[in-house]
């Protein structure tokens, strides 16, 4: 993403100094820290390459729909077709999943199971 | 019970909040209905003023969803928007001479002043302007000292992004051949100049605000505080998710309902009252607050952040490449900071709606953007025509004031 507005979680693998390592649902990336008491492991806020704040496991999948939405939303703006940036925001999205751990896909955490009754 | 077809919507929308929301919506409804009945008032207008939050709001049907005598207008929060022509005329001025200018990709397409070209960035790069569209600032400064020749850097943003240019700053990261053409721009301010742009204008005023939720991971939901205090405005800090904005709207109709305006905060999951110290003292021990131009606005008191001198002189572009600073320009929408035919000055503030503007999809798309508010993907225009527009009754348009 190269838009300055949007932010995006992201995990911590290492941190040296002022520079932390991320991942961005499988692309590694340096960012800024902008936080103190940032660790690896940690889930972060990413905002224009920097990390802002620091997230819960359960506030990422509160946020997990517009996450998958916003990369949609990329996508389709540089010109890719929206059903093929649908499949591909999905994919990238479950990536993300995986690297923190949770084995749920998109699809599964966006339907669970009695909320449709509800 | 609700029609067939918002719970249609809802259902689409909100997946597994499902029978919150449907709480909400019924919360909103019989709120803003007794308010409107007490007050005996048509309409009753919220600001939304991030970007962000106006996305979520098209995006997922918000709109749909309220009463129609509810109208949430999109507020001045976005940083291309209301960067100055001035300063996309002079990065082009550069770009074309040979020095690596760097930038966002959402700035590309924003238009300098005039009809000249190349107007844009974008426009540069196809004459053979050197142009390079980065992630990050600790992008820009790596490229720049691996190729060690002049180069700028386009810094736009609110106060989200200000510590990602404060940091390299203070922890001596950046090289001196790249340069900081200085865009920032700070919210409370613009919030200020908007609130008494509707009084002075005798427009029905603007009854509650949802806050920026990143910008106040920042600076904190305490900055604020104003507007409860000063101007009885209830504020709500809110998350990104449609479900967080139903919540502040109805947070902002419960405490106009109860005539009990304070700041709440929405966005827990990372907004603190005090927000980020670590990053405000950053910001702080290299930048200063300065009074600044906002496109389409014109000059607002202590709303920009200029590097402090000495120290940081040596990387200000506006001193090395001798640019002058932006002019004034009043709220006028005819004025050289907006293009000829174009409304985004009323747009940015929520006076007029995209649909307003004759040039709306018309003359000014996101393909080709004519105007600042058409260009971002966080600009309401662009946002507009590229989500489409989903309101409770056909809009009439006109509805601003």
């Amino acid at each position: 993403m190269v838009d300055v507005c949007w932010g995006v979680p992201a995990k911590v693998l290492s941190v040296n100094g002022q520079i932390a390592t991320v991942d961005l649902g499988g692309v590694r990336r340096e960012v800024l820290v902008g936080f103190e008491g940032i660790s690896p492991g940690q889930l972060v806020m990413i905002h224009a390459g920097i990390a802002i704040g620091s997230m819960t496991l359960e506030d990422f999948i509160v946020n997990v729909t517009i996450y998958r939405d916003l990369i949609e939303e990329e996508l389709i703006n540089s010109g890719v077709t929206e059903t093929a940036a649908r499949k591909r925001a999905n994919e990238e999205m479950n990536k993300l999943l995986r690297s923190f751990g949770i084995e749920k896909s998109i699809e599964e955490l966006q339907n669970l199971p009695g909320t449709e009754e509800e | 019970m609700l029609p067939a077809f918002d719970q249609d919507r809802i259902r689409q929308v909100f997946r597994e909040n499902l029978s919150l929301a449907t709480r909400l919506r019924e919360t909103i409804e019989k709120c803003a209905e007794e308010i409107r009945k007490r007050e005996s008032c048509e309409l009753i207008k919220i600001m939304n003023f991030c970007g962000t939050h106006e996305w979520t709001t098209t995006r997922y049907g918000i709109r749909s969803l309220l009463p129609h005598f509810l109208d949430l207008v999109a507020g001045p929060g976005c940083p291309v928007c209301v960067t100055p022509a001035h300063y996309v005329e002079a990065a082009v001025k550069l770009a074309l001479e040979g020095i690596r200018v760097y930038t966002y990709g959402d700035v590309l397409k924003l238009r300098g002043p005039g009809s000249s070209y190349p107007a844009s960035l974008e426009e540069a790069k196809a004459c053979g302007g050197e142009v390079r569209v980065v992630y990050s600032y600790l992008d820009a400064i790596a490229d720049a000292r691996k190729h060690g020749r002049e180069s700028v850097f386009f810094a736009i943003g609110f106060e989200t992004t200000a510590p990602s240019y404060a940091l390299p700053f203070r922890e001596n990261m950046v090289p001196e051949n790249l340069k900081f053409l200085n865009a920032i721009r700070l919210t409370p301010p613009a919030m200020k100049y908007t609130i008494k742009l509707y009084q002075e204008r005798g427009l029905l005023p603007i009854r509650g605000v949802l806050a920026p939720g990143h910008v106040s991971a920042i600076i904190g939901a305490s900055a604020w505080d104003f507007l409860p205090k000063e101007h009885g405005l209830p504020t709500v800090v809110a998350g990104f998710e449609p479900i967080d904005v139903m919540l502040a709207v109805a947070q902002i109709l419960l405490m106009i309902r109860e005539n009990k305006p304070e700041t709440k905060i929405e966005y827990r999951r990372l907004v603190r009252w005090e927000g980020n110290q670590y990053a405000i003292k950053a910001i702080e021990e290299v930048f200063e607050k300065t009074d600044a131009v906002w496109r389409g606005l014109g000059l607002m008191p202590r709303s920009g952040l200029r590097l402090r001198g000495e120290l940081f002189d040596k990387f200000d572009a506006m001193k090395c490449f001798g640019i002058s600073e932006a002019g004034t320009t009043g709220h006028d929408s005819s004025g050289s900071e907006i293009p000829s035919g174009c409304k985004c000055g009323e747009v940015v503030v929520g006076i007029s709606k995209p649909v307003d503007c004759p040039m709306f999809l018309k003359g000014c798309s996101p393909a080709k953007p004519w105007g600042p508010c058409m260009v971002s993907s966080e600009g309401t225009c662009n946002v507009w025509a590229r989500q489409g527009i989903k309101t409770s009754e056909p809009f009439k348009g006109g509805q601003g004031g």
